[in-house]
């Protein structure tokens, strides 16, 4: 199964979107993407690389051979990146923002809620997509390790700053203070 | 439409599969490499990125009426760094095999002759994000990684350091880490394009070593199985830019070749004919446009160069100036390795003098380009003039090939895997006759106010120090000459007349920044990064000529010769046409026949006449640097 890879795991889902539903679905997504908290909110899920949801309106037509699709419904694509398993990341949903679930997931035809979680997963289930060919430029490195190494960097290159004037008793000190501060991130 | 997060993109593409071929499909892309050997890795700009065939809908039940695709679907996401285009780009030029193979099993696919027909059929079945999120919006790929980096390097220190007396913390701290430039500091710009990839790119050119010593051996190619054999011997040792960002080496290694190089190594016809004619010919088939005449003529240059018979360069820079010998002596071993394959045809040793300063006494070589992605952030003024004495960097496709220029696109670049990663270097030996330099100045300083030390800098148009006349009209100042922040950040509009600093002053004429008008449009596409070193000793003050050989090995990166090292060398430096100088050339470097003339802007002006042949060319070269993957490629031949 193309879905794992090093530390990460790929989920890929499609959904159908009731109709009317937009009316609800694009303001919801707009003030998710513009409201720093929500999104906040996703990244304190600190496992998640890289997630999106799009809308598919139409399927976009190019000639023949393809044939061109007419679809009752909009669709729903949702797409995400994390650490951890598959069942550790829908539980994650299900606890910690089953009401953002519902708003998005709400929309879609056969949502049986975000909670209880075990009718969910199947839910995801149904309708996720297996990837033929999964990337990442770093496997393995999670998000966790990432944002603690870029947080690292910052302080480190701060130090370097303060350490190149001093003498080596004050710098055997400042470096104790810096290695001190870091070292959640070490 | 969210598409965008900090700078990070999403791209989702769904495109129709042919019927019947989606079996193909899905074993070509189950067959995929994965991790570092998979073909998305070339696309380096790319955090994750998946291929998903999406057979058919599935039905949720009533109330919703079943919906059927009539076609399978491929779909292709993406989250990378930077804007769409110049990722698709990007994408054309690192896996176009790969496209063909996966997009070829598509209906309305294009091909990829027409680059832009590719690109619209991507936006054609692009479709956009309602949200999207990333963990860490600023950070490109190149950043993630050399923290990833730079942190183990801190841990693996940190545990060493344990234990250690304050005196030998301090010392390991300088040896190990204190050199460590913090590359992925710079957090990408909204205008953040491709991000560069160190590891691919050979080292000196998007950020400078700053090694005292260094020594340029030039090598003949007898036989081209040795020629290639010995290119493969370097690969290892080549210092790429990673590698000196993260990994402070003793010595460095790097090579470029001649077009006489590449035929010699066996590159056949098709490829060699996507270079350049300037590349083609040489520096000495330019000697007219670049003003190489008289005694600087290529007839006089010295032995190898000009002639075609420089094949190799190997540069080799060396921590200090003992160093250095046992360290060519190394390169040396390697070449009569290959017995009569391969000779020394040209060699020529460097080291910096005291204070950075050059034989005439200027400081030099700290005026650079500030280059996007390139992960040393920009000074100001060394980057492109923005309104309210604002800069920003100059596209690295100004340098480096594979990565998008100031015209938007790509620069012309042979094919892959030669043109990526690689750039133009100009190879120029600069003999200086320093004694003359300083008689002429006391001589002309006479009569002019603020004496000899004022006079040559309105002949160069910085103090020696490095002050620019500009900031200083009168008087050089340390304050500004030692600040980064200060020493370049000047520009010309506000000195039409060259009252301040003469308009053929020569860093005005090597960079005109908004002299030309139109904010700096007309010099913004021909910058150079420099890279040179002096060579000879430094000749003590007051002391006549001692016939040694002194002056300048200037070296220089670009991506179009043409259009960057020939426009500045033979339009601005050569002439002063563009200047509103007519013939003038540029004083410093001095005319070959003795006549010529400056004027010295000023109520009155004052005229100095004539130039003396201050600067000869002693040889030259244009060379190509490849990337590590185009040097591998060099080395196991390539396909006629």
């Amino acid at each position: 199964m193309a879905n794992t890879l090093g530390e990460l795991t790929a989920i890929t889902v499609l959904t159908p979107i009731k109709p009317g539903w937009m009316v609800w679905l694009r303001p919801a997504f707009y003030i998710g993407q513009n409201v720093p908290l929500v999104s906040k909110v996703l990244r304190q899920l600190s496992f998640i690389h890289f997630a999106r949801w799009c809308v598919i309106e139409r399927i976009p037509y190019n000639g023949p051979p393809q044939e061109k699709e007419d679809l009752h419904y909009r669709y729903l694509y949702f797409e995400s990146n994390f650490n951890g398993t598959w069942d550790q990341y829908i539980d994650a949903f299900s606890h910690i923002i089953p009401q953002q679930m519902w708003v998005v997931w709400g929309s879609s035809f056969g949502f049986p809620g975000a909670v209880p979680v075990e009718p969910f997963k199947d839910y995801i289930r149904r309708n996720e997509y297996v990837a033929n060919h999964y990337y990442c430029a770093y496997p393995d490195a999670t998000t966790t390790m990432i944002t603690s190494a870029l947080e690292l960097e910052q302080r480190f290159a701060e130090f370097k700053r303060e350490a190149e004037s001093l003498g080596p008793a004050a710098f055997a000190t400042a470096y104790r203070d810096f290695l001190t501060d870091v070292q959640r991130h070490l | 439409m969210a598409n965008v997060f900090g700078q990070a993109y999403a791209l989702t593409v769904i495109t129709p599969i042919i019927p019947g071929r989606e079996g193909e499909l899905q074993t070509y892309l189950e067959a995929l490499p994965t991790g570092p050997d998979s073909p998305l890795a070339k696309v380096t700009s790319t955090h994750v990125a998946r291929w998903v065939i999406i057979p058919q809908l599935v039905y949720q039940g009533r109330p919703q009426q079943s919906d059927a695709l009539k076609s399978q679907y491929l779909l292709f996401s993406s989250s990378f760094d930077g804007d769409l285009d110049p990722y698709l780009d990007l994408l054309s030029t690192r896996m176009p095999a790969e496209i063909e193979a996966v997009w070829g099993h598509c209906a309305g696919y294009p091909g990829l002759e027409d680059r832009g027909l590719f690109k619209r059929y991507i936006r054609h079945n692009q479709i956009d994000s309602q949200f999207f999120v990333a963990a860490y919006p600023h950070s490109t790929v190149a950043q993630v990684r050399a923290a990833l980096a730079l942190k183990e390097r801190i841990l693996a220190f940190a545990l060493e350091a344990q234990g250690m007396d304050d005196e030998q913390l301090h010392k390991t701290f300088r040896e190990r880490l204190l050199s460590t430039p913090v590359g992925g500091l710079t957090v990408a710009t909204k205008t953040a394009t491709s991000q560069m990839d160190l590891a691919d790119i050979q080292g000196n050119i998007l950020r400078g070593y700053s090694f005292p010593a260094a020594a340029y051996v030039i090598v003949h190619v007898n036989d081209a199985t040795a020629g290639r054999r010995f290119l493969g011997g370097l690969v290892d040792p080549v210092t790429t830019s990673t590698e000196w960002e993260v990994d402070k080496p003793e010595t460095t290694v790097n090579v470029a070749l001649t077009y006489s190089g590449l035929e010699a190594v066996g590159v056949p016809e098709r490829v060699l004919d996507a270079f350049p004619d300037e590349f083609r010919v040489g520096m000495a088939g330019r000697a007219e446009l670049l003003g190489d005449t008289g005694p600087s003529a290529p007839e006089n240059w010295d032995p190898g160069l000009g002639t075609g018979e420089a094949h190799i360069l190997v540069i080799l820079y060396a921590r200090s100036e003992e160093t250095l010998p046992a360290h060519v002596r190394w390169l040396e071993g390697t070449i009569t390795e290959h017995g009569g394959g391969l000779e020394i045809v040209h060699r020529q040793l460097a080291a910096l003098l005291p204070f950075g300063r050059e034989h005439f006494g200027f400081s030099d070589g700290f005026a650079q380009p500030a280059v996007e992605g390139s992960g040393v952030p920009g000074l100001p003024g060394q980057g492109v003039p923005l309104k309210r004495n604002r800069w920003r960097d100059v596209k690295a496709g100004e340098f480096v090939l594979g990565y998008p220029d100031e015209d938007g696109g790509l620069p012309a670049a042979p094919p892959d895997p030669l043109g990526r990663n690689g750039t133009f270097v100009v190879y120029r030996k600069m003999h200086q006759d320093v004694a003359l330099f300083r008689s002429f100045l006391r001589e002309a300083g006479k009569n002019f106010p603020g004496g000899e030390e004022r006079l040559a800098a309105k002949i160069v148009g910085r103090w020696p120090d490095g002050t620019p006349l500009t900031l200083s009209p009168d008087r050089p100042d340390p304050a500004i000459a030692n600040d980064q922040q200060k020493v370049n950040d000047f520009r010309f509009a506000d000195d039409p007349d060259g009252l301040v600093c003469p308009l053929g002053a020569h860093v005005r004429r090597t960079y005109p920044r908004d002299a030309l008008g139109w904010g700096g449009m007309m010099s913004l596409r021909h910058r150079l990064i420099r890279r040179g070193m002096p060579y000879g000793p430094a000749l003590p003050l007051d002391a006549p000529d001692d016939g040694v050989e002194r002056g300048l090995i200037f070296v220089c990166f670009q991506a179009n010769l043409a259009r960057q090292f020939e426009v500045m060398q033979g339009q601005w430096i050569n002439d002063g046409n563009a200047f509103g100088l007519g013939h003038d050339r540029d004083f410093l470097l001095g005319d070959n026949f003795g006549s010529g003339k400056m004027t010295i802007h000023g109520n009155p002006p004052y005229l100095i006449t004539p130039q003396p042949s201050f600067v000869t060319i002693k040889g030259g070269e244009y060379l190509f640097k490849p990337g590590l993957d185009a040097l591998r490629a060099l080395a196991n031949g390539i396909r006629a």
